[in-house]
């Protein structure tokens, strides 16, 4: 008797509904009502293409909030701020201290904005469009002086065309949206450092930023750096990319605590480095699309942080090395134009490896938890492999 | 033999590799290598004679596929080289290819062809990584599969199937004449078989599918007429993925073994696989398989086999398993007996980079029941290294 119990579906799956299950794979339906529309699921994946959709081009979709300090230390600050469109955001609060916050109600997490004067959530807000009551318990001794909502414009979970409605899910496009879901992409193929900077070649730094001649062990051979003394610092570095492409900053720093990125004021990362992670390391800020001509990179890094040196490397990012990234993990993908099956999305989403990475979706990609590892194939032989042939003791 | 044709197939690919590489990527390929020490206190998997020993398998690997929208060839070509300190006996390569095709012929209407040149365990009940229960095999397949999809998602895959297994000399008891038993040390369990099947998935919700299969197949041995048999079943089964994590498959019904030189009867069948995984890192998976067999005598048997599995994740980079199986089987002959047979195995994993992996495993494995020949009990501890491109 066969031993399988059934085939898989051999439907094909058009790309909304292929947006829809990885949106509720990764967690992100919680802020949905429940009509949500493709477009919404679109939004949440790729925020960039729910802002374009509304017209803003600019790195605009910020919305600001100056809330008046409580009446009482015990009674909770609380702010109303505007989701332009249905998307993922990031909320950061300028003032200092311990605080917890929550959105409409649903826990955001605890933040403490004294290393940096500012501080990002821990997680990733999948947001409706529409207005949002975000309501801050202060520590004692703590203010919120300024909330900010922005998109999160650097992940964009899409088809290399964007998502269309209508149009068959292909191999291709499975896996550029898997990838950069799990977090991936610094793991697609190197196509060559395009930009390296020094540290200390900083264009501009706020007032507690210096350069230090300070030697880093006794076998350093750079003796120089940027570094934050006393007090936070954040410093600005101009780029030049002679072509477009994906490209992944990295960023070779020290310290401890919390560091946040941006590539030009829009693209923004944090980087929270171990607490064992005194020494100057290699670390990945952020991977995203950018255009050609001029970027401004800015860091602003706790009192003691230090940074050597920053590159930009760019990656090839064709769907076949999307592709090449699930295989080597042990995921059986197809013919980037080949169409996918219901039945290997299932397999894919249920698939251990997959689940594992998938976890904390809004964490990681906040900054926050383990660096995604892509695991070699956890699908475990069985422990008991029935023979092929009946090959019995004849007496039994 | 061995050598010869798996070489054979490597060329095969290869030549077919270099004339199509595109600027689609149509071809890949990736090597991978594993290494693992294995020390067993039971290597001959015996009742009476433990022989402590430690082994070391080596098991290079090599992937190749051509992929164009339609069709695709896929290669994976690799070897299992066992080499033992004190039992040169168990020494011994065992090559492990898997070629196969797929190609659309028509909207609806495909053409699957494989061949599996690779060791099989000979007998039931004893694991598949010692080299006493080995035997090089090849198993060459070929369908032709019509798949349709109706109205509200309905589905209609059927096809017809054959399939030729050889195998290397292994020793086996054969039925003898005047209705006993021989033992046989070169017999050759080659056989021919072929069969049809037709499976309808009706979807019930996105999270919900009713399922109905029905099959059948015919057994032919080369060597001896008794184990010939037909089979045919009917199946009807539930697949759910319900809130929370869970995973829910089913099925029951009813199969038909008619053996050439018994007679069978209609037995229930039924399978069972619930897995939940949770988002901080558990994994619990329970299986159970209640199915029908024979041997080469022609003797039914009912195989009924429960199965649990473990797995808790720490961070993204290490987990740890355990699993394990409980298998009865059920003679149906005129002598009635049963053979109980189980496992269990912890697994500890880490993965070191992106392309190595490093395990630690301890199983215990122990073959008992009414049936007294191959009854055995075997510990192992096993150490692997994994490489992948």
């Amino acid at each position: 008797m066969p031993g399988a119990l059934f085939l898989p579906s051999q439907r094909g799956i058009l790309e909304e509904d292929w947006a829809r299950r990885l949106a509720r794979a990764l967690d992100l339906e919680e802020g949905l009502p429940a009509d949500a529309t493709a477009e919404d699921f679109y939004g949440l994946l790729c925020p960039e293409q729910a802002l374009r959709a509304l017209g803003d081009e600019s790195g605009g979709a910020l919305r600001l909030a100056h809330p008046l300090a409580p009446a009482t230390p015990s009674e909770p600050v609380r702010v109303v701020l505007e989701a332009p469109a249905t998307a993922l955001y990031i909320v950061q609060i300028e003032g200092v201290g311990l605080q917890r916050w929550s959105v409409d109600g649903r826990l955001i997490g605890h933040l403490d904005a004294t290393p940096l004067g500012v501080a990002q959530a821990p997680r990733l807000l999948p947001l409706r469009a529409g207005s949002h009551e975000f309501t801050g318990i202060l520590g004692r001794g703590a203010r919120a002086e300024r909330i900010e909502l922005s998109a999160h414009r650097p992940l964009c979970i899409s088809p290399a065309d964007g998502w269309r409605s209508g149009r068959a899910l292909l191999y291709g496009a499975k896996a550029r949206t898997i990838v950069r879901a799990l977090g991936l992409e610094r793991f697609l193929p190197d196509a060559g450092t395009v930009v390296e900077l020094e540290g200390e070649r900083f264009d501009s730094v706020s007032r507690w930023g210096s350069r230090t001649d300070e030697a880093q062990g006794t076998r350093a051979g750079r003796v120089e750096w940027a570094r934050a003394e006393g007090s936070p610092a954040e410093f600005a570095y101009r780029v030049n990319l002679p072509a477009p492409g994906l490209f992944s900053l990295e960023a070779r720093v020290s310290g401890e605590g919390p560091q946040l990125w941006s590539l030009d004021g829009r693209l923004r990362a944090r980087v929270e480095l171990p607490p064992e992670w005194r020494r100057l390391g290699w670390q990945h800020v952020l991977t995203t699309p950018l255009p050609a001509g001029e970027h401004v990179v800015r860091a602003l890094i706790p009192s003691g942080a230090a940074i050597d040196r920053i590159r930009l490397v760019a990656r090839r990012d064709a769907d076949p090395d999307y592709v090449e990234v699930l295989e080597q993990m042990g995921f059986r993908e197809g013919h980037v134009h080949a169409a996918v099956t219901l039945g290997d999305v299932d397999a894919t989403l249920r698939d251990p490896a997959f689940v594992a990475l998938a976890a904390d979706f809004l964490q990681r990609a906040a900054g926050g938890g383990e660096e995604p590892m892509p695991a070699i194939s956890r699908a475990f032989t069985p422990l008991y492999r029935r023979p092929a042939s009946p090959v019995l003791p004849a007496d039994l | 033999m061995r050598a010869s044709r798996a070489l054979l197939l490597i060329g095969l690919v290869a030549a077919a590799a270099r004339a199509d590489e595109g600027e689609e990527r149509r071809f890949t390929w990736r090597t991978s290598f594993e290494t693992r020490s294995a020390l067993t206190d039971n290597a001959f998997l015996t009742s009476n004679h433990e022989d402590r020993d430690l082994g070391f398998w080596l098991e290079p690997r090599l992937e190749l596929d051509y992929r164009t929208p339609a069709a695709q060839i896929g290669a994976d070509l690799g070897a299992q080289v066992p080499r033992y300190l004190d039992h040169s006996s168990l020494n011994d390569t065992f090559w492990r290819t898997h070629v196969q095709g797929e190609a659309g012929l028509w909207p609806g209407l495909s053409v699957r062809l494989s061949d599996s040149y690779t060791p099989q365990p000979i007998a039931l009940g004893a694991p598949d990584d010692a080299t006493p229960n080995l035997a090089q095999t090849n198993r060459a397949e070929g369908e032709l599969r019509y798949w349709h999809e109706f109205s509200g998602g309905r589905e209609l895959t059927a096809g017809v199937e054959g399939a030729r297994f050889d195998s290397d000399k292994i020793d086996a008891w054969v039925p003898g004449s005047g209705g006993g038993a021989a033992f046989d040390s070169s017999f050759r369990p080659n056989y021919s078989e072929g069969g049809g099947f037709a499976e309808v998935r009706n979807p019930l919700s996105e999270d919900y599918a009713l399922l109905f299969h029905a099959g059948t197949r015919y057994r032919s041995y080369d060597a001896l007429s008794q184990g010939e048999y037909l089979d045919a079943e009917g199946t009807v089964g539930l697949e759910s993925h319900l809130p929370g994590g869970f995973d829910l498959s089913l099925a029951g019904g009813f199969g038909w073994l008619d053996p050439r030189e018994g007679s069978g009867q209609p037995q229930g069948l039924g399978h069972a696989n619930l897995t939940w995984q949770s988002s901080n890192g558990l994994r619990v998976q329970l299986g159970f398989d209640h199915a029908i067999t024979s041997d080469l005598a022609g003797n039914d048997f009912i195989d009924t086999t429960g199965r649990v599995t473990l797995e808790k994740y720490f961070g993204l980079r290490t987990s740890a398993m355990i699993t394990g199986f409980l298998s009865n089987l059920d003679s149906q002959s005129s002598h009635p007996n049963h053979d109980l047979f189980g496992g269990a195995e912890l697994v500890v994993r880490r993965q070191l980079s992106r392309n190595f992996q490093v395990s630690l495993s301890y199983r215990y494995w122990e073959n008992g029941g009414g049936f007294e020949v191959n009854d055995f009990r075997q510990n192992q501890a096993s150490l692997t290294f994994s490489y992948r491109q």
